[in-house]
């Protein structure tokens, strides 16, 4: 299912002293089963942006095609497309509100409209693919730690079975262990139910590791949308709008201005370690 | 939707009225309360109308956005002007030589100009009042309150105390705002819908924006709690302050612009 924006604008507080463009003239297409990742700088536009791609946000102007729907129209089905392109937000655990577990990833489907079977069909396959042992199902969500919260709330999502998955900073906040978890069941999710994923992430390093595509966005613009190894290379014009490429990008790209003839389109660290052992044998020093 | 009301919200710009004392424009705003509720005839309307439009311009505030103010209480003015327009004695009412009657409602010709004065009084007490909250910043404003109260300390009264409470409770206003503009999105996303339905669904439906928000404030205010005391926060006695207040000639002008206004109300009450 693919998304389509077309000349996307947006303006908050439209007439007041506040008045702010939030996002300008913005136009891409994600295709199905793209795992995209959405990088700017802090007030940037990104959670502008992706709260227009299931219509919680209205555009001033612009047109947004989801599964070549335009959701921009006033007669589209606002609860059809919300279960379509689902959005997990910053820190969803704060969202959360019933008094168990099951209950609270139930809402969703319930809201779909469908039948207790199948809502408790889809209750326990999410739990499931979010890492919840069926003992918390019963539990109060607010006994439960930090991650397992988060994870409760991304299953809450997760539930309305959307074709498009959407999550800001869904690792924000998390320990080492609880972030790696997160990332890796969201690439699952991306590779064997075959979802369409947009990552926004501060991290380069989470970026780099799992998308396939990269949007770069800056004072309400795009300012770049390509693979991520052409994103990478262009370092200079990211590190001018206030962004970083990975550390092991970094450091190739430092050994490579020094004069060495490794490659620099490398961008985790897993690759980088694996070239500089190739370069070293080459010169016979290891 | 919740970022409709004006009352309570300060447009940061530059203008003689922002920059006038927050005590002086405080106490002014009591003499213009005053002003307006001693008004008994049009010609009163006129001058006070006169004032507010004057007082506006020179804020710099857009007129649209002080009108806007009235929208949250429109229905109490409605409602006013009803019960004043049917349930005052006098003269009836005649349309072409028809009585304006039926059944135990007439209307009169007193209730028709007591409903106008009223309904044209509540509106100027609230743009007259917002006029102050949209020009005064909440931590002005707290400070103004704070040195007005201070005389009464010495009898018991905690002003130091009460600004305390009152600058936290205006700080948080827009955070609140924002978060259940937040929770709601987020629920929405999971296909609540908070607009359609009869009263009683609505009111369930607002039940998964309020546990969390609920949750959320009482954290913040433990947080909050904590960061102060951390701070060795033990109440108003012998804090000193960045910015003192200074009264200055402008102030003094605001004083006998007001004087002026309130003066004309008399006159105008006693003579016309």
């Amino acid at each position: 299912m693919p998304i389509e924006v077309k000349n996307l604008k947006h303006i908050y507080s439209a007439g007041t002293p506040f008045e702010k463009v939030a996002l300008s003239d913005i136009s891409f297409r994600v295709e199905d089963g793209e795992f995209v990742g959405l990088i700017g700088h802090t007030g940037s536009g990104k959670s502008t942006l992706i709260q227009h791609l299931n219509g919680l946000l209205k555009a001033d102007s612009g047109e947004i095609y989801v599964d070549g729907q335009n959701i921009c129209d006033k007669s589209a089905n606002m609860k059809e497309i919300r279960g379509k392109v689902g959005i997990v937000f910053q820190y969803p655990e704060y969202q959360l509100f019933e008094e168990t577990v099951y209950k609270d990833i139930a809402f969703g489907p319930k809201n779909q409209g469908l039948s207790d079977a199948e809502v408790d069909e889809r209750v326990h396959h999410v739990a499931q693919l979010v890492g919840l042992k069926e003992k918390y199902l019963e539990k109060s969500p607010f006994d439960l730690s930090g991650g397992q919260k988060r994870r409760v709330a991304i299953a809450g999502v997760l539930a309305m079975k959307p074709k498009v998955l959407i999550l800001d900073e869904p690792a924000a906040g998390l320990d080492p262990v609880g972030r790696d978890e997160i990332l890796r069941r969201i690439k699952d999710l991306h590779e064997k139910e075959g979802i369409t994923v947009i990552l926004v992430s501060h991290s380069m390093e989470d970026i780099a590791m799992f998308a396939q595509k990269i949007i770069v966005m800056s004072d309400g613009e795009l300012k770049m949308f390509d693979t991520v190894e052409n994103i990478f290379a262009r370092s200079a014009e990211l590190s001018g709008m206030g962004l970083a490429v990975p550390q092991a990008c970094k450091v190739m790209q430092g050994l490579r201005e020094q004069g060495l003839p490794v490659n620099d389109k490398i961008y985790t660290v897993e690759k980088a370690t694996e070239e500089i052992l190739r370069y070293l044998r080459e010169v016979g020093k290891c | 939707m919740l970022k409709d009301i004006t009352l309570g919200q300060y447009f940061p710009i530059e203008s003689p009225i922002h920059s006038l004392d927050p005590r002086v424009k405080i106490l002014l705003t009591f003499a213009f309360i005053t002003g307006v509720f001693c008004v008994n005839s049009l010609w009163g309307f006129v001058a006070v109308a006169i004032f507010v439009l004057f007082t506006v311009f020179l804020s710099k505030v857009s007129l649209v956005t002080v009108i806007k103010g009235i929208k949250p209480v429109l229905f109490l003015i409605v409602f006013t002007a009803l019960i004043n327009l049917f349930m005052t004695n006098g003269k009836i009412a005649q349309i072409g030589g028809v009585q304006l009657r039926a059944g135990f409602l007439k209307i009169t010709e007193e209730g028709i100009y007591s409903a106008v004065l009223m309904s044209l009084r509540l509106m100027f007490l609230v743009v007259g009042t917002s006029l102050l909250t949209l020009t005064t910043s909440p931590i002005h404003l707290t400070d103004g309150i704070e040195k007005l109260l201070s005389p009464f300390a010495k009898i018991g009264v905690p002003a130091s105390e009460l600004a305390m409470m009152m600058t936290i409770a205006l700080r948080f206003i827009p955070t609140l705002l924002e978060e259940t503009d937040k929770i709601m999105k987020a629920q929405m996303a999971r296909g609540a819908d908070f607009e359609s339905g009869n009263i009683i669904n609505r009111a369930r439906s607002l039940i998964p924006v309020l546990v969390p928000l609920f949750i959320s404030s009482f954290r913040r205010a433990d947080e909050l709690a904590v960061a102060m005391e951390c701070r060795c926060y033990r109440g108003g006695k012998g804090r000193t302050r960045l910015n003192e207040l200074k009264m200055g000639i402008r102030d003094l002008v605001a004083a006998l612009t007001v004087a002026v206004l309130v003066a004309a109300v008399f006159v105008i009450n006693m003579y016309l």
